[in-house]
């Protein structure tokens, strides 16, 4: 469990992290979302003691990070997997990290080979491709078999087989009742491995809750529908109070209605269909339309404020 | 009352176990870098060829060669201890090592500690070896009629003198190191503190010759030299100087890696 409370981290003038609240729940693994610069990764040094926050506070299972004897016991964390001397072995670095912590060596031969690298274990750091580092590091973060996961940005330059093993892994790791929090930019990635999400945008939570609510709630459901005569349909429903698109594969997007609805108005006038779906939305466009604000707000801080519309 | 001091227990045991294994690592780290043999290995190879050239070749008409002359190569190894020692620090800070160290170790301080300490004792003990290896090899090596025996308490202290210079340059280039993040700065900063400043104090009129005979290198290198102590307190009291300089460092150095921002 980790509870974020209040959380504040300002560089120089800029909040890059603003008063942010949100718990991450063990047994599900949890999506953490937002643009690029939203205050992400600043959260997660924050979450390990990193960086210092200015205020609020964090508790990973009720105490403070600075307080646990050893830390990674408790909370594994990848969160950049070039953290690495490129000279030194895959075996010594993990030995390295593994005896700050007073973790035995033979634990990290049982990691180099459960994330298959056992055969490339006396290999210098820096002769890895990219997919062997993000297998390091994920083994890094196993050393201590932590009861709380953190990784940013994980599936960066992996390959399709890659990014599975790390969403099975994710998956594995929430079933067996750990805490994961993961950040990532592969939103449909998300979609079917996040359980729950926390969204910010600008350093402000925007979201947080299950991803199929937070989907529901933002992105809005949009009725596809097809006929013989488009045109007439369009103007059927318009007349009926209902908003319409014509997009440009000629299907026409209702909102704000159901495809029985729209069903019933097309058999009132007549109207033969081809095609008639509703569809719910995705995470990405959950995700565009409630951080286009935050976005929208960086970018309209430099308009005076008697301008902005009421 | 009891559960206050309890927890004190428990917290200092804690922290006994946290040092334990941070210098756990450190030691992980110094065998397993390429450099650290590297470097011994011409550390080792440049004091037994002092040594041996010292007896092998003759010194110029009239001029005896003595014991500091037969162990004054082992301190060029004192350069690189100290560069070793910045590295210790700085090389984690450029590969991004050190953030690892610290989720691992949040009280940070403790890094830095252990690669004072892990520096420091294998310094000492190397310089040691190297002193008394180039000795050993002098005396097996020297020509009939050239009395090399340690028989006065100055030639002890010459020798015993060179593992000490190992260790305060090493503690002082883990301080450096740890208050310049920067490899390139840090080195150079220290070459020129070392090499250049403590002998340009000079320059500064009136006070600079009392100045430069406090500076802590040129006290440091006094003791394994060979002219008649001249430092102003003495073979010990110079000794015990330069390790208080070293200590005030490395305190220094903690105390800014507890707070400063990464």
């Amino acid at each position: 469990m980790i509870v974020v409370e209040g959380l504040t981290k300002r560089f120089g003038e800029k909040r890059a992290v603003d008063r942010l609240s949100f718990t991450v729940r063990p047994g599900v693994v949890t999506g953490f979302l937002g643009p690029n610069g939203a205050g992400k990764s600043t959260t997660m040094r924050m979450i390990v003691g990193l960086d210092r926050p200015d205020a609020g506070s964090v508790l990973v299972d009720g105490r403070p990070y600075a307080e646990l004897s050893a830390p990674l016991r408790t909370v594994g964390a990848l969160l950049d997997a070039g953290w690495a001397r490129p000279r030194h072995s895959a075996r010594t670095h993990l030995r390295w990290v593994a005896s700050l912590n007073g973790i035995s060596p033979g634990r990290v031969d049982e990691l180099l080979r459960l994330v298959g690298l056992g055969e490339v274990a006396g290999q210098r750091v820096g002769t890895l491709s990219l997919g062997m580092r993000q297998r390091l590091g994920m083994a890094m973060a196993l050393l201590g078999d932590p009861r709380i996961l953190l990784f940013d940005e994980p599936m960066n330059g992996l390959d399709p087989e890659g990014i599975r093993w790390i969403r099975q892994l994710l998956r594995q790791f929430a079933t067996e009742g750990r805490t994961v929090l993961v950040s990532s930019h592969l939103l449909s990635e998300m979609a079917i491995t996040a359980d729950e999400v926390v969204v910010i945008g600008a350093g402000r939570l925007i979201a947080s809750g299950p991803t199929a609510e937070f989907v529901e709630h933002a992105a809005q459901a949009v009725v596809v529908v097809r006929a013989d005569d488009t045109e007439h349909l369009a103007g059927e429903l318009r007349r009926a109070g209902h908003q319409v698109e014509t997009r440009p594969d000629g299907a026409l997007a209702v909102t704000g209605t159901t495809a029985r609805r729209v069903g019933q108005i097309a058999a009132g006038c007549g109207e033969v269909l081809h095609e008639l779906r509703t569809d719910h939305g995705s995470l990405e466009e959950a995700f565009m339309r409630t951080t286009r604000d935050a976005v929208e707000y960086r970018a309209a801080d430099v308009v005076p404020a008697g301008v902005e519309e009421r | 009352m009891n559960d206050a001091r309890g927890t004190a227990v428990e917290g200092t045991a804690v922290e006994g176990a946290t040092l334990r294994n941070a210098i756990a690592a450190e030691r992980v780290r110094l065998v397993a870098g390429r450099s650290t043999w590297w470097c011994l290995a011409v550390a080792a190879s440049l004091a037994l060829g002092e040594a041996v050239l010292a007896v092998r070749v003759s010194p110029e008409e009239g001029e005896v060669t003595t014991v500091a002359d037969v162990i004054s190569g082992a301190l060029f190894g004192q350069l690189i201890l100290l560069v070793l020692g910045v590295l210790a620090m700085t090389g984690e800070h450029r590969s991004g090592t050190i953030r690892l160290a610290f989720q691992a170790i949040p009280g940070r301080w403790q890094v830095v500690a252990a690669k004072a300490t892990v520096l420091g004792v294998a310094g000492g003990v190397i310089g040691s070896v190297f002193a008394f290896a180039s000795y050993g090899l002098a005396v097996v090596l020297a020509p009939s009629g050239l009395d090399l025996t340690l028989d006065t308490a100055a030639e002890w202290r010459q020798v015993m003198a060179v593992g000490l210079v190992y260790t305060v340059t090493a503690v002082i280039g883990v301080a450096v190191g740890t208050v310049v993040r920067n490899s390139a700065a840090a080195i150079s900063g220290a070459l020129i503190w070392m090499l250049v400043a403590e002998t340009a104090v000079t320059l500064i009129p009136k006070v600079g010759d009392t100045l430069a005979s406090w500076m802590p290198f040129t006290v440091l290198m006094a003791l394994p030299d060979s002219a008649k102590i001249e430092v102003p307190l003495g073979a010990v009291g110079g000794a015990v100087y330069c390790v208080a300089v070293a200590a005030l460092l490395l305190a220094f150095a903690l105390t800014l890696v507890r707070r400063r921002a990464l």
